[in-house]
């Protein structure tokens, strides 16, 4: 009976493992097989044209790296000071658990109400209407969360004694973060951005209204008015277009590359990941 | 305790602490540290020694759910009074924990790791720092050829006593010393306590330890904590001969293990 019983739950397993292989393969096929005729070294570098049905995806593809990288240079501080407050500031466990609580329902907040946030805060009451900055600042809060909460699994698995033991050397916060948190917790900081910005990559809804439009931007020129171009965005349009076949390659091809972009910064995450669970692991 | 302590460097009165639901660690702990002299703290586990070093020099603020109350007076000063930079107080009283705390880098990173970060050490007396911290700990001549190994290469008794040096550089007035050779072979523990002897001369140490025969070679005084009433309670505090030979209190006798 209980090795029948051990055999049903291995078959289960099995198949649940299987499932869900196949429908990523699936879906990776899909999108590589429909899109691959797409790409071409000048798909990367020409300009957009006859309304996506021809070029490429130049600067959808600069548009979404501004988008991502202003994402980045707003969240990381903003996420390493929270972490480093949570660790060091923050000391009764209820009030952990409460900015642990916050965390969390931020994360948990769709990304079209981001977008609907954006568009009622910096379009409509600072007047920026589109601009590259809006979509920045508003991608970097939507991934604060996933940013920070890997900092701070990385700062826990800091031994409690070590902490302790800088503290009994008459250590100062900004000393004991700069000289133990931030040396041994960066990976996770590194590892929480690359996650949030594969994230960040893919979203359509919170530069909708705030940051892109579908064609006629280039680089950005200044701040307010400055719209850019971007991946999810373009692909979104084409596929609510797209009668003409030359217009769904182009769509497909524009998916291949931003499923390129978004697991390639899950793939540099991942031996980051894994180095954290090492240590983790041996502390 | 005797009335011929003078002037000690560290005293508590009336101290407490509590949890945030009112159960209480330590109660009413009157204690007198004398100088230069090495004050052992025993007791049976649960009796709150490790809860009272860390009000010494105020680590237990770290704690968050702990209520302290009462006083603790370094050379006559509240340390709980606002004018106190605790910080400043953890420098002058430092601590050496049970387990080795060796941060990443190098045996002479480790050693200076407080004190370039502090101003203690610049790049004039740096070397002098290093050498004469790692003498006091006793651990100059085995390390002297390996300052730029990964300090975590050292064997566990080396590693506490470079966590002594590490605090040494601090310039403290005082250590506490919490059980600091319960993970440590007996050849490890021989050599931190020559290195206690040798410290006294010029440090007043407070020791925490659960080893008896450790606190009659070492301590010059002791204090006997006990649990009453599920709190940590000071029983007797006095010259190590007189607490270990002839003890006032029944809860000392026992936990001692001489017949009442």
């Amino acid at each position: 009976m209980r090795r029948l019983t051990d055999r049903i739950f291995t078959l289960l397993c099995g198949l649940g493992a299987f499932i869900a292989l196949g429908i990523i393969l699936t879906v990776l096929g899909l999108v590589v097989f429909r899109g691959a005729p797409a790409i071409s070294l000048r798909f990367f570098t020409e300009q957009v044209r006859s309304v996506g049905a021809e070029g490429g995806i130049f600067y959808q593809l600069v548009g979404t790296l501004i988008l991502i990288a202003t994402a980045a240079v707003i969240a990381v501080p903003l996420a390493a000071g929270v972490g480093i407050y949570h660790q060091l500031y923050v000391h009764t466990p209820r009030s952990r658990r409460a900015m642990d609580a916050v965390l969390h329902a931020l994360n948990g907040i769709p990304s079209i109400v981001f977008g609907l946030v954006g568009l009622a805060f910096f379009v409509q009451m600072l007047g920026m209407k589109k601009s590259w900055l809006a979509g920045g600042i508003l991608l970097a809060v939507m991934i604060l969360p996933t940013v920070t909460v890997a900092f701070i699994e990385r700062m826990r698995a800091i031994p409690k004694v070590t902490i302790e033991a800088a503290y009994g050397l008459g250590l100062r916060r900004p000393q004991i973060a700069l000289s133990i948190l931030f040396p041994q917790a960066v990976s996770g900081l590194v590892t929480g951005t690359l996650l949030g910005l594969a994230r960040a990559a893919g979203e359509t809804a919170p530069i909708m209204f705030t940051a892109v439009i579908f064609a006629g931007a280039t680089m950005p020129k200044g701040v307010v008015d400055s719209p850019v171009l971007a991946l999810p965005y373009h692909i979104f349009v084409l596929a609510q277009d797209s009668f003409d076949p030359s217009m769904t390659q182009k769509m497909w091809g524009s998916a291949v590359v931003l499923l390129m972009l978004v697991m390639g910064l899950s793939l540099i995450a991942l031996p980051l990941r894994l180095k954290i669970h090492e240590e983790a692991r041996r502390v | 305790m005797s009335d011929d302590i003078l002037e000690p460097i560290l005293s508590t009165h009336q101290l407490s602490v509590r949890t945030r639901e009112g159960r209480f660690l330590l109660r009413d702990v009157g204690l007198e540290i004398p100088r230069r002299m090495v004050t052992g703290i025993i007791g049976p586990s649960g009796a709150g020694k490790s809860t009272l070093l860390k009000c010494l020099n105020r680590l237990i603020d770290l704690s968050g759910t702990l209520e302290v109350s009462g006083k603790v007076l370094f050379e006559g000063e509240d340390t709980r009074a606002k004018s106190v930079d605790p910080d400043e107080l953890r420098r002058r009283i430092g601590i050496v924990f049970q387990q080795p705390v060796v941060f990443p880098g190098s045996v002479a990173q480790n050693v200076l790791f407080a004190a370039t970060r502090l101003g203690t050490a610049n790049r004039r007396n740096r070397d002098e720092l290093l050498e004469e911290s790692l003498r006091q700990a006793g651990l100059w001549n085995e390390v002297k050829d390996r300052l730029k190994e990964m300090a975590s290469t050292l064997s566990v008794g080396q590693q506490q006593r470079l966590a002594i040096a590490r605090t040494l550089a601090g310039k403290p007035d005082i250590i506490l010393m919490d059980e600091p050779t319960s993970s440590l072979d007996p050849r490890s523990t021989e050599s931190i306590e020559q290195t206690i002897v040798e410290l006294k001369k010029t440090r007043t140490i407070v020791l925490v330890t659960h080893h008896l025969e450790q606190a009659r070679r070492l301590c010059d005084w002791v204090a006997c904590l006990c649990q009453k009433e599920g709190a940590g309670e000071l029983m007797e505090a006095d010259r190590c001969n007189v607490v270990f030979c002839s003890p006032v209190r029944e809860e000392t006798m026992e936990y001692l293990g001489m017949k009442c």
